[in-house]
């Protein structure tokens, strides 16, 4: 208590009854229950962790669908102009050359094949920058068919974690994802998934297992702050 | 250099100051597990963005005004919701005087609920807390003559509340 600080209510003469009898009716805080904190903080990172997975995964399948269809639509153009081009000569070797399209042509009535990437920074309204991407994350997601059923599959997990609390259930339908889409462009939120799955349901040594194999592949991704998080708790 | 808090340390060092700010701040006491939970969810969200220079208990006491607040103002939405209104009666006292205790509470409740977030915080911290003014100050970030001025007018409004019931059920 410092010099200027006034004299509590309830310690002031001149205190009206009803007043201090009101201050004196308020009760103590209840008692700090260690093992609830610690579970409640435990739960505060699987939501903490929930929220941005809920949006990030489809907002990424949507990219990648987008930046696919500009892939598509670049390598039509491509192949477009370069039949409508006239032919040229070259002046230096006299003879004649065919301009070639950037892109190879596809044949006009397969189903477009989308390759799609999970990494962002690759992702290139550029249709050359897509398809190197492409090759080194071999992921196939067309035709657009059984990118839904992907992405259907993972939601339907989430949906399990997060709406009914069913742990068990998500576990078994990442599973299930992992058979179906072995390589898949949502890895990462599948794992990040399992891993807060694992947690929820109590297995500390094995969340932890998949936790720190995550974090050792996805730590720099964006759920990478949240997995160091979530797996501190189990410590 | 350091290395800066983390969820476990925060938990360790300040899970009981947490408890109770948030108790004190108008939290139930069966919903005070839910807000802690909600607290440590605005931690695990921001902690990469804490600034090592301030106090610990000030970010996190910051949260949990925020926090009660929101809690607050759902409860006054949905009355029905709120948990933890009825309190068990202690062995040895009267209905009567448990009734009386009752309504005693309910009208601090309603004095402190009229009250804006930053003068309840001041109320609280000195008036049910025994804090001094000082180290409510650093608690809440304000400065020290801040903080008399809010501990006036809460008073103010408190006693106004108490002796005049009405008042606050504006």
């Amino acid at each position: 208590m410092t010099d200027r600080d006034p004299v509590r209510l309830v310690d002031d003469p001149s205190t009206p009854d009803a007043v201090r009898d009101a201050l004196s009716a308020v009760d103590a805080p209840p008692a700090y229950d260690a093992a609830a904190a610690a579970r409640a903080v435990e739960l505060a990172a699987v939501k903490a962790a929930g929220t941005a997975a809920a949006v990030a995964p489809w907002t990424k399948v949507a990219l990648v669908l987008v930046v696919g269809a500009t892939a598509v639509t670049a390598t039509y153009t491509a192949t477009r102009s370069a039949r409508q081009r006239p032919s040229v000569t070259s002046v230096d070797q006299g003879r004649r050359v065919e301009p070639r399209p950037s892109i190879e042509p596809q044949g006009e009535r397969s189903a477009p094949v989308v390759f799609a990437t999970s990494d962002a920074s690759a992702l290139s309204s550029d249709a050359s920058a897509v398809r190197i991407a492409a090759a080194s994350r071999p992921t196939r997601v067309g035709p657009s068919g059984s990118a839904a059923e992907e992405r259907d599959l993972l939601a339907e997990a989430q949906r399990a974690l997060e709406r009914e609390s069913d742990a068990r259930r998500a576990v078994a339908l990442v599973a299930q994802h992992r058979r179906r889409f072995s390589r898949s462009a949502l890895e990462e939120e599948r794992s990040y998934l399992e891993f807060r799955a694992r947690v929820r349901l109590g297995d500390a040594a094995e969340a932890r297992r998949v936790g720190s194999a995550f974090v050792a592949r996805f730590g720099g991704g964006i759920y990478g702050g949240p997995a160091r998080r979530l797996l501190e708790t189990l410590r | 250099m350091s290395q800066g808090p983390t969820v476990e340390s925060l938990l360790r060092d300040h899970g009981p100051f947490v408890w109770r700010t948030l108790a004190r701040l108008g939290v139930r006491g069966p919903d005070v597990e839910d807000m802690f939970q909600e607290v440590f969810v605005v931690v695990h969200r921001r902690l990469d963005s804490f600034d090592r220079s301030a106090r610990e208990t000030t970010w996190l006491f910051g949260i949990c005004l925020r926090v009660a607040s929101d809690y607050r103002r759902r409860r006054r939405r949905k009355p029905e919701q709120s948990l933890g209104d009825d309190q068990p009666r202690s062995a040895g006292i009267s209905p009567e005087d448990h009734a009386i205790s009752s309504q005693l509470r309910a009208r601090v409740d309603a004095a402190l609920d009229a009250m804006d977030d930053d003068r309840r915080a001041v109320f609280v911290l000195f008036e049910l807390e025994g804090m001094d003014c000082a180290s409510i100050a650093e608690l809440v970030g304000a400065k020290v003559g801040t903080v008399y001025s809010r501990l006036r007018a809460a008073r103010a409004e408190f006693r106004k509340a108490i002796e005049d019931p009405k008042e606050v059920r504006r």
